[in-house]
């Protein structure tokens, strides 16, 4: 072969190699990103689902409280609204789970990445 | 406790919004709204359903020449209909030549065109018109919103007027009318302005009592294009029901009425107005429903409004209300029976206790499943008072709703529909923000919305939150000095209504009919 056969060769070989590798990140992008839908898809299921599931006890718990004024044991009942408020809290991640990681990337900012609720929360110690 | 009489005026914004009390819910999304936003799409929207010289618009044309003789018109949708993997058959009549769908689809896309893609959606006219025929009634209801009387008002609409309404309502688009009353079937006018409606292309529903519903009438009925009638039953127990109806024997005429109606081959609701008496049978009332042949059960919110002031202590606790609509629920997804409720929580509900892939009610009167319907009522679930719906007086005034008889924004004598309808109240009543109490920062605001009749009956302001509902329940303490009295009542019905609900009147306790799910 002559050189310039072996330059053309040369190039088809490293043409082929960036095909493929091309193409390898391509698959590997499509497949990121089906499973990054996915991921969020069952990210906003799963909020769904246990935001109504906190707010169906919050209301029941309110007409319970209504109707009975002194119930037998009242720090089940707060021990009720306190989980129902934690998980309310953490729920707050679906709705921006980039600016979620990112402060809890902040030094000392796991603490409170879960992020206080704008509007105060019936039974949240820390409303005014 | 002060139940308020409005006058017809807009009242100003009166109370404080209350703490949010609902975690914040993620909203589902379709790709359909990104489209119905862009301001091409709109303009487009515009267009098609611009009237023609004919009244008609491009929309209507289409769908009328739909596989007659728009060849390649009828190509292009078949191509559509057969990637979405439709049934053609299905398509065509029940979409393209059904006229109250064709309108429904255009005044919706006339709406987006005109107010764009509003949650809750304003309409450009009433999707669904609630019309009170007659103030004349053979029963004499404790609970009579209309406050009904034996004999007709003299001011009511002659029958000119009142087909001259009719043809407002088709030239206007509006694909529902319901003919409610006093009783409609006592006045001579309804056949004729019945056949009229038919013909005009408006889907036909009749509320009624039952008792005159013989079956003659009930085939006459058919005839005349009635698609649904729905008859009042409110208990399980004949003697409670015609004390609280005001006639002997109007319960077994009723029942008498419903079989008729069904051996008819109408469509048949049974509907019930609970009050705090006979709230914890609704599983027998679902029960009762199915018994008889109905195809729908429908819950009437009863709102302390005509007669029903005189009875306020009857009206359900927020927590009474909130067991109702989570058996509602429960017998919506069931599926045995389609069930509907008057009172907007039912949107709520459907949402908070139900399953996102499963059976949501999308306003006063539709269903659907799934994520898309859920969308969907969104937009134009919860209160529809002077959004997508409004009631015609028997003397041709307008107001928001039927329980909202002193808020009138104009009369038909006076100003056409089209007129009417752009109003400031409608506006107020439109805009789910500016809210008072819970209802202004709920996350179910978009599927609810709070019954504006209840606020405005209770607190005689319009924009008030809803006492009904669990959320606002200081605003029922403070209102209802009656409800704290009794508290001891109350905690016993609540109490009957939770056994209900957790015990014998389980999931099983519903028969599943011959005919299986609806």
């Amino acid at each position: 072969m002559v050189p310039a056969e072996w330059g053309a060769a040369a190039g088809l070989g490293a043409a082929a190699l960036a095909i493929w590798r091309w193409r390898h990140w391509k698959s590997r992008a499509l497949r990121c990103r089906q499973e990054l839908a996915a991921w969020k898809e069952a990210l906003q299921a799963v909020a769904f689902e246990s935001t109504n599931a906190v707010n169906a006890i919050r209301a029941n718990l309110l007409d319970f409280r209504e109707v009975n004024s002194a119930p037998a044991m009242p720090g089940h009942l707060d021990q009720i609204e306190a989980g129902a408020d934690r998980i309310a809290r953490i729920l707050r991640i679906a709705e921006d789970p980039v600016a979620w990681r990112r402060q809890r990337k902040q030094p000392g900012g796991a603490a409170g990445a879960e992020g206080r609720p704008a509007a105060p929360m019936i039974g949240d110690p820390t409303a005014q | 406790m002060y139940i308020g009489e409005s006058p017809a005026r807009v009242r100003t914004y009166q109370r404080p919004q209350a703490p949010k009390r609902t975690a914040s819910l993620p909203n589902p999304h379709h790709l359909l709204e990104d489209l119905l936003s862009h301001p091409a799409i709109r303009k487009l929207l515009g267009w098609i359903t611009a009237a023609g010289p004919d009244g008609k618009c491009f929309f209507e044309r289409l769908c009328e020449n739909y596989d007659r003789d728009w060849r390649l018109a009828t190509w292009l949708i078949d191509l559509w209909i057969k990637r979405a993997g439709l049934d053609k058959e299905y398509m065509k009549f029940k979409l393209f030549h059904h006229p109250p769908t064709v309108r429904a689809l255009a005044l919706t896309a006339r709406s987006i065109a005109r107010y764009g893609l509003t949650t809750p959606q304003r309409f450009a006219a009433p999707l669904f018109v609630v019309w009170n025929f007659t103030q004349a009634c053979n029963l004499r209801c404790e609970h009579c919103y209309q406050n009904a009387r034996p004999k007709a008002d003299a001011d009511e609409l002659s029958l000119e007027e009142k087909l001259n309404l009719v043809d407002q309502l088709a030239d206007n688009f509006v694909p529902f009318l319901a003919i409610a009353g006093g009783e409609p079937l006592v006045h001579k006018d309804l056949f004729p302005v019945l056949e009229h409606a038919h013909r005009r292309g408006l889907h036909l529903t009749l509320a009624t009592n039952g008792t005159l519903l013989k079956p003659e009438t009930a085939a006459r009925l058919k005839e005349a294009g009635v698609k649904y009638v729905e008859v009042s039953i409110d208990s399980l127990d004949p003697a409670e029901h015609d004390a609280f109806r005001g006639q002997k024997g109007a319960w077994a005429r009723s029942v008498e009425g419903i079989k008729n109606s069904v051996a008819a081959g109408i469509r048949t609701g049974l509907a019930t107005c609970f009050t705090r008496h006979t709230a914890a049978r609704v599983d027998e009332m679902v029960q009762l429903a199915i018994d008889l042949g109905c195809q729908t059960f429908s819950h009437f919110n009863f709102i302390p409004v005509g007669r029903g002031r005189e009875i306020v202590e009857a009206d359900l606790t927020p927590s009474q209300r909130e067991l109702l609509m989570r058996r509602l629920t429960h017998h919506l997804q069931q599926g045995y029976i389609n069930v509907i409720s008057t009172a907007p929580q039912f949107g709520r509900s459907c949402v908070v206790y139900g399953w996102q892939d499963g059976v949501f009610a999308t306003g006063h009167a539709g269903r659907g499943e799934g994520r898309k319907t859920m969308v969907l009522s969104r937009y134009i679930g919860g209160c529809g008072a002077g959004r997508c719906y409004c009631s015609v007086q028997p003397n041709g005034t307008i107001t928001p709703c039927v329980y909202m008889s002193t808020e009138k924004v104009g009369n038909l004598r006076e100003a056409s529909l089209a007129e009417i309808w752009n109003n400031r109240l409608f506006d107020v009543l439109a805009d789910r923000e500016d809210r008072g109490d819970h209802c202004g920062v709920c996350d179910y605001r978009s599927y609810c919305g709070g019954c504006r009749a209840r606020a405005l009956a209770y607190t005689g302001d319009v924009t008030a939150g809803d006492p009904g509902c669990s959320f606002n329940y200081h605003l029922w303490n403070e209102v209802s000095e009656a409800a704290r009295e009794s508290l001891v009542i109350l905690d016993q019905a609540a109490a009957q209504m939770q056994a209900g609900a957790n015990g014998r009147v389980g999931a099983a306790a519903v028969r599943e009919p011959a005919g299986g799910r609806r």
